[in-house]
């Protein structure tokens, strides 16, 4: 969990974008787009973030791309200047003036920020929680499927369920609760000295 | 967590909840650390699931790649640059004679149009304006910009990126460059916006934050630092209020009437700033040049205008916005 495994394909289409070729740097994107935004998704106040921090983090990463050396761990040093990128923002949206149309998304900020500090940089988010989803009660995991994964508004899977929507928001809420414990046991199983 | 609090983060998360429950749950929050703490657990999983589960993301992978690519046209383009600047050196002599001639000129035909009135001369003939979009039927910023325009007494033919031809601004009183362009067409024809309208004679504004280095009115291509779009934004610090570009406005004016992005780009002493970001001087939400004058890439050949606008901002522009919008357009037709 705490570096990536080396995969030659990708090396060689690093390799590749180092010399210049920004198509063999698509093959780099499509391959850790998903485990960078779900390490990014865990700190920002508003999804909206998500994908702009990670596309400024990729972007940074290929005006830089010469001084990676290939054959290293790739995703850790990509998640270094998406953590530097994250940082930024948190901190200028931290230093804003409270407006209380903004409030929920500085204390989001703030209480982020924070966790970002203390959390460890090197936990592989993205597995633990695809885990726990795949742990869940059938229904439960059709739930989140079809919502998060397929993007089908709660209205219309209320709809498909025979369920008011009010009710499956709850739902959703509590099977929120039950990933994140989920997530917090595989992290103290995984913690040093825990067998 | 209380059931009625659990109701309000499920409804905050679902984009649902309305002013009066986000204000509850801020006062909620406040006063509770234990409720903040499973507030933002709740934040965390609900956006790291969508990543987590979505099969792939072809949209972002392909945003990636449009701006790779584009680093790589700003580097082919800066050389330009460089070739551009050492031919106007050349030619600087010819210019300011030809500038010379144009005033002597523009000041005789202020004289006859004024003569004849600006109201009614514009009724006589409506000013046309090409206004240049990455799609059609137009998105919905795009449909509030043309109907601003056709408010504002403007004959509006809309065109696609891909579609226009430098030749459309002949006979033009402006070309509007909407930020909706780079989406559809930068990506596949890699400088050909760019390249279009750079030397156009025709005057020029742009709410595309990239292209504000592609037609050399700032003099850093780099993305974030030299240019872009800031989101959640609602005011500009506007600094030069007795400029016509003002609008008889100064200090904070809120022009978004929710949050959205703003375009903004970094410009040398050499430009007209008129407002900037708030709280960050150094980066220009509305930048003009004089045609005729010196931008860090090339002579102006006409007025040149960067706005603040970004790609939906004018849905939901306020009316101070939507004066800075007009006097922009006014200042840059020169009426």
């Amino acid at each position: 969990m705490t570096t990536s495994p080396i995969d030659p394909a990708l090396d060689q289409a690093l390799g590749r974008a180092q010399g210049g070729d920004p198509d063999a740097y698509g093959r780099i994107v499509a391959a850790y787009q998903a485990r960078l935004r779900s390490f990014i998704a865990g700190y920002v106040p508003r999804a909206a973030w998500v994908d702009d921090l990670a596309q400024q983090a990729f972007v940074s990463a290929y005006e830089s791309l010469r001084s990676f050396r290939v054959g290293t761990d790739f995703y850790a040093w990509l998640r270094q200047i998406a953590y530097n990128h994250l940082r930024a923002e948190l901190e200028r949206t931290n230093r804003r003036k409270r407006l209380e149309t903004d409030y929920l998304q500085e204390l989001g900020a703030r209480e982020l920020d924070q966790r970002l500090d203390r959390d460890n940089p090197q936990e592989d988010a993205l597995e633990a929680l695809r885990d726990c989803v795949s742990r869940l009660p059938d229904t439960s995991r059709d739930i989140v499927r079809r919502h998060y994964g397929e993007g089908l508004p709660l209205g219309e899977i209320a709809g498909s369920l025979g369920r008011p929507a009010g009710s499956l928001k709850v739902t959703l809420f509590k099977i929120r609760v039950r990933l994140k414990e989920c997530i917090e046991k595989k992290r103290a199983a995984a913690a040093p000295g825990v067998s | 967590m209380r059931e009625e609090l659990e109701t309000l983060v499920a409804d905050y998360l679902d984009g649902t909840l309305d002013v009066g429950g986000r204000e509850r749950l801020a006062r909620e929050l406040d006063r509770d650390a234990q409720a903040r703490s499973e507030f933002v657990d709740q934040l965390q999983i609900h956006h790291r699931l969508r990543p987590a589960l979505e099969e792939s993301n072809p949209a972002f992978i392909k945003s990636v790649l449009r701006e790779v690519k584009l680093l790589g046209d700003g580097e082919r383009f800066s050389q330009g640059v460089v070739q551009q600047i050492k031919q106007s050196a050349r030619r600087r002599l010819r210019v300011w004679e030809l500038a010379a001639a144009g005033l002597i000129l523009a000041v005789l035909g202020y004289a006859l149009v004024r003569r004849d009135g600006p109201e009614r001369a514009v009724a006589a003939h409506p000013p046309g304006v090409l206004l240049v979009v990455g799609s059609l039927p137009l998105e919905a910023g795009d449909v509030r910009v043309k109907e601003r325009l056709e408010d504002l007494g403007c004959r509006v033919t809309a065109k696609t990126a891909l579609q226009t031809l430098p030749s459309d601004a002949k006979g033009m009183a402006l070309v509007a460059i909407s930020s909706t362009t780079l989406a559809a067409d930068v990506l596949d024809v890699p400088g050909e916006l760019t390249a279009k309208f750079r030397d156009t004679e025709t005057p020029v504004l742009t709410w595309e934050p990239r292209l504000f280095y592609d037609l050399g009115m700032i003099a850093g291509s780099v993305h974030q630092k030299d240019w872009g779009a800031l989101r959640d934004q609602t005011r500009l610090n506007v600094t030069n209020p007795s400029h016509p570009l003002a609008a008889g406005m100064s200090g904070k004016v809120v022009v978004n009437l929710q949050p959205n992005h703003l375009s903004w780009g970094r410009v040398r002493g050499d430009a007209i700033k008129i407002a900037t970001l708030e709280g960050d001087p150094d980066r220009a939400a509305i930048f003009a040049y004089e045609g005729g004058a010196a931008m860090p890439g090339r002579i102006a050949p006409a007025r040149r205008v960067g706005l603040f606008l970004f790609d939906t901002t004018s849905v939901q522009l306020s009316p101070q916005g939507w004066a800075l919008f007009d006097a922009a357009i006014r200042w840059s037709m020169n009426r």
